[in-house]
């Protein structure tokens, strides 16, 4: 046995996670997934000669590859194929920004938790407990009362909703690390606190960070349609993929076609990004697959 | 044990405490007047003078929220300017619904999800393996309202075999009220199944390789006791924290799920609320969910502590 | 008359030729009843391997070949359903890590009179009983409480003996010690040897014992092997191998150990290097780099034991203290 670990450690860590990553096919199609989606996202008008909000009445509920839209229109007259493209970029949007607000805010608070503990450890936990104890939903519906349903609130509530999780990934990191003896010696030889906290502990956690990132972003994707579909996230007419599964259900004796797409979209989307945070999570932390 | 239950118990009841202040401050922080607000959207000026003087709103914030606290510990959480009806009341109608989809739903997340868990990793790297661990994650990453939408559309719209939508009290119409269920349960709960079921895995996984499984196996106990009884039971502590943590997550779920299913529960209501401006109720709503998420984890850490030795023992934390 | 444990030609891989990596390579070793073998190396070396295949308890990546026979049975290609017979009631193994090889959902009590209630079909309230007197044949003070205490509440030390009332239970023909004091603090090994050592004396059990502590060896053993990179270097009885080393590799390990007045325990990795890891057959002796006296033989064939004198086997060209040109 560990003739066999000594053989294994042999590699460097970098060549041998990038091999575990590129050895899971299908952690490699999430990754060329998550890049086709994101081309999609910025080249929307050069892929689709139609406006995702043009209506035209003249042509409602028109079929999949009839009157020459791709996907067919819904019941306004606009082109599915357009406003699924265009969906992409507040999908994106949502996902992303909200899971890095989420990060940037929760990252400093976990690692002083962890790092200073005593009471000031006591307060930030117990802070969270209270986010937590607040699903995103309610988070999400409060601010849409409060400032008015947006895309911009939708983005903050998911945010939000993401500080509790991401503080005790960073605050556990930091409970362990702060006992390595690199960061002791950095204490003894007297470093400044916010020296050891960005230069000694932050790069040492960032592999679980970037694990919860990716394992967040689709989560946050998963959310954002959940609150459009309620219609407390993007606002009509901007297309998103849940209000337009939302309109979708009222119409689905006339046209199921317009509840399939959307949620496929969704769905591709949430497992490209699921895909890519397993092969990067077996990469990084081997132990957990 | 004792000791530790009460530390668990104050630090819940901290959270209570803070988080009920949230939601205090949040309703303050609605947009116009607060007694505007509470009287629905047409109040007349007498109604908002009432109002005022019920509600204390001319009196100094902290005086408010202690005013505020006593009502709910008299069970008075006002009156919906939707319905007429008390909050409590309208509360008291829907919460059987959501209840009974929880339950349900986490009940089958717990039937479905442990036992292919397990399986999973028993045949770690096999193709069974693979497959239960593709499911999941499809599991993960379908979004729930649109699983709803398609099983309604095939279900329902195109063979008819359950109703699309609607509910039915369980003491009024047993079956209906089940056949009402199957898909928002179905729903709801594979998303439950697929969590637990990667962490049922992985941590059995763990505990497979640990040292302790070797000596079961060193003492010659047949296979089914050294995975039922030894790998299991340190297993399963994991997952009952999940299952804690998820419930928050679940909620959120709940909403969307009677929104699609059209099922009168609190989910529904809270997001009518919004809509019509009904702010006492969704007052109430907001502290209820957090004071049940925070009675539940409270619940969880018992039985994890009850579980787990260690806890149980010295009171130490996780 | 056949002896208690026969292993022969044991091999064991992991992965699949011509890639697999050999860890155990051509192990030869017998143990009589009443007697104790050392199986002596650096970690790494395949000794514990081989423990666990007399177990049969080596991971599922690993692929045993050869013979164990264990009291008439043939332990490789037996089916489980007398492997588990004979595991824990005829053979049992005191593992390397106390801290982590007990259950901690379970308490030590119920943890011993598992084993006795599994193997000799007891009651729980005589189970139980016994687990108690137990814990006190291996010296543990107040055993009814103790049997109650769940691991964590006990040292290190504490749990070994746990561990060995356990291995004990069932009155095994035969006792695997996988460093069993390893782990612990000087004080504590010597009484967890104190303990082994009394239970020697009592009955006609076998013990193989698994150690990279030659004071460990010479406390306890009646014959030993020394493994270097998975294959036996030199068997001897215990006196041979300490006042005659033959093998380089073993005059190293001797040299490495402390003398008593020292004070200073330093361990095997006092010879320069590190254990190599095998893959295919080597062709020159696995020794030969850490080697002080390697000659251009040793790299051209690997040495095979060669029985020196009166049972003294050694895997060496050129033994220590033996004339050139004595083996051929």
């Amino acid at each position: 046995m560990t003739d066999l670990a000594s053989t294994k450690r042999r590699q460097k860590p970098q060549r041998r996670r990038l091999k575990a990553f590129l050895g899971r096919k299908v952690a490699v199609f999430g990754a060329i997934g998550i890049l086709i989606i994101i081309a999609m996202a910025i080249f929307a008008p050069l892929i689709t000669s139609y406006s995702p909000t043009a209506t035209d009445f003249t042509h409602l509920f028109a079929a999949p590859f009839s009157g020459g839209h791709i996907l067919g229109t819904d019941q306004l007259g606009r082109d599915s194929f357009s406003r699924l493209i265009y969906g992409t970029q507040s999908t994106l949007e949502v996902g992303v920004v909200a899971t890095l607000l989420g990060t940037f805010v929760a990252v400093p608070i976990g690692i002083v938790s962890g790092y200073y503990r005593g009471w000031v450890d006591s307060v930030i936990m117990r802070l969270t407990d209270v986010i937590l104890s607040f699903p995103f939903l309610v988070i999400a519906v409060g601010l849409a009362a409060i400032l008015g349903p947006s895309l911009r609130n939708a983005i903050l509530a998911l945010g939000i909703a993401q500080i509790p999780g991401v503080i005790r990934i960073a605050r556990a990191e930091a409970l362990g690390l702060r006992e390595q003896e690199f960061v002791q010696a950095a204490i003894a030889s007297g470093a400044s606190d916010p020296t050891i906290l960005a230069r000694y502990m932050l790069p040492n956690m960032l592999s679980p960070l970037v694990v919860q990132v990716s394992v967040a972003i689709p989560g946050a994707i998963l959310g954002s349609a959940l609150l459009s579909f309620l219609g407390v996230g993007v606002q009509p007419p901007t297309p998103a993929w849940g209000s337009m599964l939302a309109t979708a259900q009222t119409y689905l004796y006339q046209d199921y076609w317009l509840a399939v797409l959307p949620g496929v979209a969704i769905l591709l989307t949430t497992l490209c990004f699921n895909f890519f945070g397993d092969g990067l999570r077996d990469a990084l932390d081997p132990s957990l697959g | 044990m004792r000791r530790y239950l009460y530390r668990r118990a104050g630090a819940s009841f901290i959270t209570l405490v803070l988080a009920s202040m949230v939601v205090f401050a949040g309703v303050r922080a609605l947009p116009g007047n607060m007694a505007v607000a509470l009287s629905g959207e047409n109040g007349s000026a007498a109604a908002i003078a009432a109002i005022t003087r019920e509600y204390g709103l001319n009196k100094p914030l902290v005086v408010q929220y202690f005013d505020w606290v006593r009502q709910i510990l008299t069970g008075n959480l006002g009156i919906s300017p939707q319905t007429g009806q008390s909050v409590v009341q309208e509360v008291a109608q829907r919460l059987p619904v959501t209840l009974e989809l929880t339950l349900l739903s986490i009940l089958f997340g717990v039937v479905v999800g442990i036992p292919v868990g397990i399986f999973a990793a028993l045949k770690r790297g096999k193709p069974i393996d693979y497959a239960s661990n593709s499911l999941a994650i499809f599991g993960l990453s379908i979004p729930s309202f649109w699983f709803g939408i398609l099983l309604i559309l095939f279900l329902s719209v195109r063979s008819h075999i359950l109703p699309s939508s609607g509910f039915v009290s369980f003491f009024s119409n047993p079956l209906g009220n089940l056949k009402d269920m199957i898909m928002p349960v179905v729903v709801l709960g594979s998303g439950v199944a697929a969590i637990l079921m990667r962490q049922m895995r992985s941590g059995m996984l763990e505990t497979l390789r640990s040292d302790y499984v070797r000596t079961a196996r060193a003492k010659g106990l047949p296979e089914r006791a050294v995975i039922g009884k030894h790998a299991l039971r340190n297993s399963l502590t994991a997952v009952v924290t999940i299952i804690g943590l998820q419930f928050g997550v679940l909620l959120s779920g709940v909403a969307v799920t009677e929104q699609v299913f059209l099922l009168p529960g609190i989910g529904q209501l809270t997001i009518d609320s919004v809509f019509q401006r009904d702010y006492p109720t969704l007052q109430a709503l907001a502290l209820l969910i957090a004071a049940s998420y925070i009675v539940i984890n409270f619940l969880v850490d018992i039985a994890y502590s009850l579980l787990n030795p260690r806890v149980r023992l010295t009171g130490a934390s996780k | 008359m056949e002896k208690l444990l026969e292993i022969e030609d044991l091999c064991i891989n992991f992965g699949s030729q011509p890639d697999a990596v050999r860890a155990v390579r051509n192990l030869n070793l017998s143990v009589d009843a009443g007697e104790v073998v050392a199986l002596v190396g650096e970690s790494g070396c395949g000794k514990s391997m081989s423990a666990l295949a007399v177990m049969k308890l080596t991971p599922p990546a690993a692929i045993a070949t050869g013979s164990i026979r264990f009291n008439g049975t043939e332990i490789l290609s037996a089916p489980d359903s007398v492997i588990r017979k004979i595991r824990g009631r005829e053979i049992s193994m005191v593992f390397q890590e106390p801290m982590t090889s007990l259950n901690p959902a379970f308490t030590v009590g119920d943890q011993i009179a598992e084993t006795l209630r599994l193997h000799l079909k007891i009651s729980k309230q005589e189970a139980a009983k016994r687990a108690v007197e137990l814990l006190s044949r291996v010296r543990i003070a107040s055993p009814e409480k103790r049997a109650r205490a769940y691991p964590h509440q006990l040292s290190g030390g504490m749990r070994q003996r746990v561990m060995i009332a356990i291995a004990l239970s069932c009155n095994p023909k035969f006792l695997i010690l996988d460093e069993p004091t390893t782990a612990l603090d000087v004080t504590t090994q010597a009484q967890v040897l104190e303990i082994v050592r009394e239970l020697e004396g009592e009955g006609d059990t076998g013990v193989l014992l698994i150690t990279h502590d030659l004071g460990v060896v010479a406390d306890l053993a009646d014959r030993v092997v020394v493994m270097y990179a998975g294959s036996p270097v030199e068997t001897s009885d215990v006196g041979g191998i300490f006042s005659q080393p033959m093998h380089p590799y073993t005059n190293g390990l001797l040299g490495a150990v402390p003398r008593r007045s020292d004070g200073i325990r330093r361990r095997l990795n006092d010879i320069p290097g590190t254990v190599p890891v095998i893959k295919s057959n080597p062709g020159r002796c696995a020794f030969a780099d850490r080697c002080s006296y390697a000659a251009d033989d040793c790299a051209a064939k690997e040495p095979e034991l060669f029985d020196i004198q009166g049972g003294h086997r050694v895997a060496c060209f050129h033994p220590v203290g033996v004339e050139e040109g004595a083996i051929l």
